[in-house]
């Protein structure tokens, strides 16, 4: 079998974009991907389109629009739906394209344009079988968040210093929506209550953007310009929203996710050998919640790291270099987004916001109410090569 | 050749009747609704109760047993405080929405808490279903307006 490897990445400035349609904000992300793998479209064997429900910026079946946006001429086109983990879900479909033999190379395409429509509405519509109870998303992860701060007893301050370290990580990310650079701990705590326990400046934006990955297997990779990311392991995993039993602060899913990319990637403890973690973290306190679903952190104690300035850029974990989704949130962009970052550091192409000395790092996606995950571990070596 | 002014907006209403087919499992459910009563099954492989129940165990794909009554006393689970205002909201800010836990289930209800002030609603604090009144009853979760503290119990 062939090793796979990423070897083109682009994204879009993530902001309120209403100078460029959809088409030509995606265009941005995928002209820059296939500039830096230098190839062209008929190069590619397959493109995957990752995108949010069609209610929330009111286009129906984008990837037909897309298509010529895509360079998809003549070329199967897949679209892929799981909610906000779409992204991290359309990579791994992208990548085993190739591992199957079903392409040679993949283009991976995501995007959203939120500011031509309101997500918060779209969340909110009835459903049969349950209470209309008109709250957005935040509401469905709110309490979830009180519930970990119950179990593990952590102090209010964590989520206010997530909100910085990530916002502080978005200043060097020309790409990222929300720039702060002066953000502090009190102006987090003194933002505004939306759903309580979470504040303003610890929720995510509603943004525009875009991000397009090549995927190859080594011929190509070991051709290539420049660095390839190596992917070392990949796993998703589904749970339903309703089970009896069901524990949304540390999913199962999420655990079995993670456990089955680490395995494949033959890490047995993962804080001490990934180098760097760019996770799917659209409310501040869902750092320690993740840390400690994916086993980077033993279950109650994620929020230490937080509190030991571990995940902070200059610590031993970095958490969300690229500002991540608090700095920015093209939901259907937003997991490749988490992929392509892990990807930038193991090559060493992060620019300002690259972690020194990165050679392995994760890329990780949730969807739903934590229903979908979605994990890739990428490396700097190809895989099964020593990677001291 | 001067370029033309962008076009930023377009009108374009849209409605959509959706034909809603419940099925038996959950049907169970919703007309026990619309007579005031909560109705579980169980589980025969993994002994869970499921309420609202679905027709086959998300964990096990079993079938789920006869359906059984609860009274439908419970406690929060957890909650959040929804305080800001956005479009199509229905309810005034701020409200409680909790995830009820409701006694003899293994699964939550997500549902309103009302008829106490945020600040004094706490995760364990024992609630009771309020049901709608006779002519308001239906096959909705809309026969229960929310939940409130039971009277006299310990929060």
């Amino acid at each position: 079998m062939t090793a796979l490897a990423v070897i083109g990445v682009g994204q879009s400035k993530q902001a309120k974009r209403r100078e460029v349609t959809i088409g030509a904000m995606v265009r941005e992300a995928v002209a820059q991907a296939m500039a830096d793998a230098e190839l062209t479209f008929a190069d590619i064997d397959a493109v995957v389109l990752s995108k949010t429900p069609d209610l929330f910026d009111g286009v129906m079946n984008p990837e037909l629009y897309l298509a010529d946006a895509m360079g998809a001429v003549g070329l199967p086109v897949t679209r892929v739906f799981t909610g906000g983990s779409v992204g991290g879900h359309a990579a791994l479909y992208g990548a085993h394209l190739v591992e199957a033999g079903l392409a040679r190379r993949v283009l991976v395409v995501a995007y959203s344009k939120e500011s031509e429509g309101n997500f918060t509405w779209a969340l909110s519509r009835g459903l049969p079988f349950s209470v209309q109870l008109g709250a957005g998303a935040g509401a469905h992860f709110a309490p979830v968040i009180r519930e970990y701060i119950r179990r593990s007893n952590a102090p209010e301050h964590i989520g206010w210093q997530v909100a910085v370290n990530h916002r502080l990580n978005a200043t060097r990310n020309p790409y990222a929506h929300v720039q702060r650079p002066d953000i502090t701990v009190e102006e987090v705590r003194d933002s505004r209550m939306l759903w309580d326990p979470i504040r303003f400046l610890e929720s995510c934006p509603s943004s525009d953007g875009s991000c397009a990955i090549v995927i190859t297997g080594e011929d190509d990779a070991a051709r290539a310009e420049r660095p390839p990311a190596w992917i070392h392991g990949m796993a998703w995993r589904t749970e339903t929203g309703h089970f009896a039993g069901r524990d949304e602060v540390n999913p199962q899913a999420g655990r079995e996710c993670a456990a089955d990319a680490y395995r494949q990637a033959r890490i047995v403890d993962p804080a001490a050998e990934i180098d760097v973690a760019e996770l799917y973290i659209p409310y501040s306190w869902y750092e320690p919640i993740w840390l400690e679903n994916i086993g980077l952190a033993d279950v109650g104690s994620g929020w230490k790291l937080v509190e030991d300035g571990r995940t902070a850029f200059g610590g031993d974990l970095p958490v969300n270099p690229s500002g991540g989704v608090l700095s920015g949130n093209p939901t259907g962009a937003t997991g490749l987004l988490r992929f392509a970052e892990a990807a930038l550091q193991v090559r060493g192409m992060a620019g300002e916001h690259q972690v020194d000395g990165a050679r392995r790092a994760i890329g990780h996606a949730m969807g739903g109410a934590s229903q979908f995950h979605a994990l890739w571990v990428v490396g700097s070596a190809k895989p099964g090569k020593d990677r001291a | 050749m001067s370029l033309p002014e962008p076009v930023t907006t377009m009108a374009s209403p849209f409605r959509m009747d959706y034909t809603y087919v419940a099925g038996v499992g959950r049907s169970v459910f919703l007309r026990g609704l619309a007579e005031r009563r909560l109705l579980a099954r169980r589980c025969p492989g993994c002994a869970q109760v499921y309420l609202p129940p679905p027709e086959f165990c998300s964990r096990c794909l079993s079938e789920l047993e006869a359906p059984f009554e609860l009274d439908g006393l419970g406690a929060v689970s957890t909650f959040c405080v929804v305080n800001f205002p956005f479009p199509g909201q229905t309810i005034e800010p701020p409200y409680v929405v909790a995830y009820i836990q409701v006694h003899g289930a293994g699964t939550r209800l997500m549902h309103l808490v009302r008829e106490v002030e945020p600040e004094r609603v706490r995760i364990g604090m024992a609630v009771e279903p309020v049901w709608a009144p006779d002519d308001q009853l239906t096959t909705s979760l809309k026969s229960i307006q929310h939940f409130r503290p039971v009277r006299g119990a310990d929060a």
